[in-house]
């Protein structure tokens, strides 16, 4: 295995050192490696800030090590994601799944999303957006005539 | 999302008094596609729910591509009413994939019109999953002559009951399938049939014989799928496998299908278990360049039958990395565990899965025999002793299932014996133990620990199932 090492420079210009391997289960990471004349301080990655880099290349350094045929190695990572995302509040989890996308790294990104997705799981339309602050901007009336269009999935 | 109660539906929306405290709204800020993929792990259901929610949410559902469809017995709308009105709300969208969870009879009839307005919508993925009320009575699928799935590249069926003429048709229906895999279904095939698949990557296969089937003869499925990269095939090994073209499988699971309470669905009459084995290596022989090897309740039918093994005994397995073997704890099973370990000279990871006993014969059950060891043990142990080839390779032994008895410490002695640069040793003990066997599994331990070992780094790991 290649312990090739490569920097990343994240927003606010922290440096990241990892392994090649660890690096490039971003396919954003690879296709810049292959692709670009490196900074010499690093690769830059304009648009994610140190406090999220960190907790991206935590997940990639455990992911790197995933042995497909070894189950025992499978529940660990499934328990060691679950552990991860427990760590986290919701305004890291957003800012995860966006570096996660920038980044494209698949795995990440489900992770992510599914946990969002499992937040929401059973919840009512109110719970939901006090659960995210999303603002109601319906007036009664608009919010009357959406619900009375979607019943059916109500019902 | 259920829909909310009265008094949440004030008239007034609430007045935000503190609105600089408030934590951002970070979920609407998300694009369209992230919040799509956010949503396809939800039932679309709840995607078309979320329209409520603010304007930003309102018909974003609309534009989806993922579809996720679970009966709800608590809803008075069908799934056919609420599929039928997602795929019409949406008519001018594509649909990539379409996954539809069903437990409900009723719903069979409509499966090819969902199946079918999805192929109209350009689908690339198709996961069926259906339960009958009654377990056993799977809901048969067919497809009308004139199908044509260009887009499809993974199909994924669950519980249905698929006969030869359907699959053939939807193999050949779909030039670009990458993944095809039947789960826990039904198959009713002809004696003979050929499944020709150019850019088939993954190929799984899980099935019972529906019970009037039960009489099998022998059956015949030729492989012409040059890209195959993934063998799964579980039923009740009455067919033979003929690669038409070479085979470069990398992984390779295969045996026997186990009924629901996890015991052999088929009496084990000899001559049963002489095809079976015949098949076995058959395939094995074909496939014999593959990464990582699973065989679910068969491989010991290699001692079965000292006769076919012996025309098979050039069968090695040397490109092997993975082997994983459910075995039961019976003196054949372990020598051939034995007999696999020597053939696959350079696995790294060995992982056996010990299955249930009740249905071994009962001078197999070796648990019993306390210090003094049967003939069966004997046996089994000079076997181990003296036939394990010296692994300079093996460095994980995982054993899930232990019980704690004598024949599990001897199997663990005899590899701890023979394998020189072994680093780790999972134990992962049978989750319902009597009170009685805790103390039982502690002396276990105290003797595991004990053993002598031919590695100088082994670590045990314990863990329960």
């Amino acid at each position: 295995m290649s312990t090739k090492k490569i920097t990343l420079l994240s927003s606010d210009r922290e440096q990241f050192i990892v392994d090649e391997a660890v690096a490039i289960q971003s396919q954003t990471i690879k296709n810049l490696i292959e692709d670009t004349v490196p900074d010499e301080d690093g690769i830059p990655l304009p648009v994610v800030h140190s406090r999220i880099l960190a907790k991206v290349t935590e997940y990639l350094t455990k992911h790197a090590n995933y042995k497909p045929h070894n189950d025992a190695a499978k529940e660990e990572l499934k328990n060691w994601d679950v552990k991860f995302l427990g760590k986290l509040d919701n305004n890291t989890l957003f800012d995860l799944i966006l570096a996660a996308n920038y980044l494209d790294i698949k795995g990440l990104l489900d992770l992510t999303c599914q946990a969002v997705a499992d937040l929401m799981k059973g919840m009512s339309v109110e719970e939901v957006r006090k659960l995210f602050n999303i603002e109601n901007d319906f007036t009664p009336e608009e919010e009357e005539a959406v619900r009375k269009e979607n019943q059916w999935a109500f019902d | 999302m259920e829909e909310e109660p009265n008094d949440a539906q004030s008239p007034t929306p609430k007045k935000r008094t503190l609105e600089n405290a408030e934590p951002p709204d970070r979920i609407s800020d998300l694009p369209d596609v992230l919040l799509h993929h956010i949503f396809s792990f939800l039932d679309t259901r709840y995607a078309v729910q979320s329209s409520v929610l603010s304007s930003r949410f309102d018909y974003l559902w609309g534009s989806m591509l993922h579809l996720r469809f679970f009966s709800n017995t608590t809803t008075n709308t069908t799934l056919e009413k609420l599929i039928h009105k997602v795929l019409i709300l949406r008519e001018k969208y594509h649909i990539k994939s379409l996954h539809i969870h069903s437990d409900n009879d009723d719903d069979v009839p409509h499966v090819y019109s969902w199946i079918l307005a999805a192929i109209r919508r350009n689908v690339r993925e198709i996961d069926i999953f259906g339960v009958g009320d009654n377990g056993e009575d799977f809901p048969p699928l067919l497809l009308p002559d004139w199908v044509e799935l260009p887009n499809v590249k993974f199909l994924q069926f669950t519980r249905v009951s698929i006969d030869e003429c359907f699959a053939v048709q939807l193999i050949g229906s779909c030039p670009s399938l990458e993944t095809l895999i039947i789960v826990d279904s039904e198959l009713t095939f002809e004696e003979e049939f050929e499944i020709v698949s150019r850019k088939l990557v993954h190929l799984g296969v899980q099935c019972r014989f529906p019970m009037y089937q039960r009489d099998v003869s022998e059956f015949k499925v030729r492989l012409a799928t040059p890209n195959l990269k993934v063998f799964r095939w579980e039923d009740y090994m009455v067919r033979e496998f003929v690669w038409l073209e070479p085979a470069n499988v990398d992984r390779i699971e295969f045996g026997l299908v186990m009924d629901e309470d996890g015991r052999m669905a088929l009496d084990s009459a000899e001559e049963y278990k002489k095809m079976q084995a015949r098949h076995m290596f058959k395939l094995l022989e074909a496939v014999s360049n593959v990464n990582s090897l699973t065989l679910y309740g068969c491989y010991h039918l290699v001692s079965f039958d000292p006769s076919s093994a012996s025309d098979y005994l050039s069968l090695q397995f040397h490109s092997l990395k993975y082997l994983k073997l459910e075995t039961w704890l019976s003196a054949d099973c372990l020598l051939a565990t034995f007999y696999m370990l020597k053939i696959c000279p350079n696995v790294k990871t060995l992982s056996l899965h010990i299955l249930e006993d009740d249905c071994l014969e009962p001078s197999h059950r070796c648990w019993d025999e306390k210090l003094s060891p049967s003939s069966h043990l004997e046996k089994c142990w000079e076997a181990g002793s003296s036939k394990l080839c010296i692994s300079h390779h093996l460095k994980v032994v995982e054993i899930h299932g232990v019980r704690g008895c004598m024949i599990e410490l001897m199997l663990i002695e005899i590899l701890l014996k023979g394998a020189k640069v072994l680093e780790k040793v999972v134990i992962s003990t049978y989750e319902e133990k009597p009170s009685d066997r805790e103390k039982g599994l502690a002396e276990f331990r105290k003797k595991l620990r004990a053993l002598p070992r031919a590695s100088s780094t082994v670590t045990f790991v314990f863990t329960e199932e």
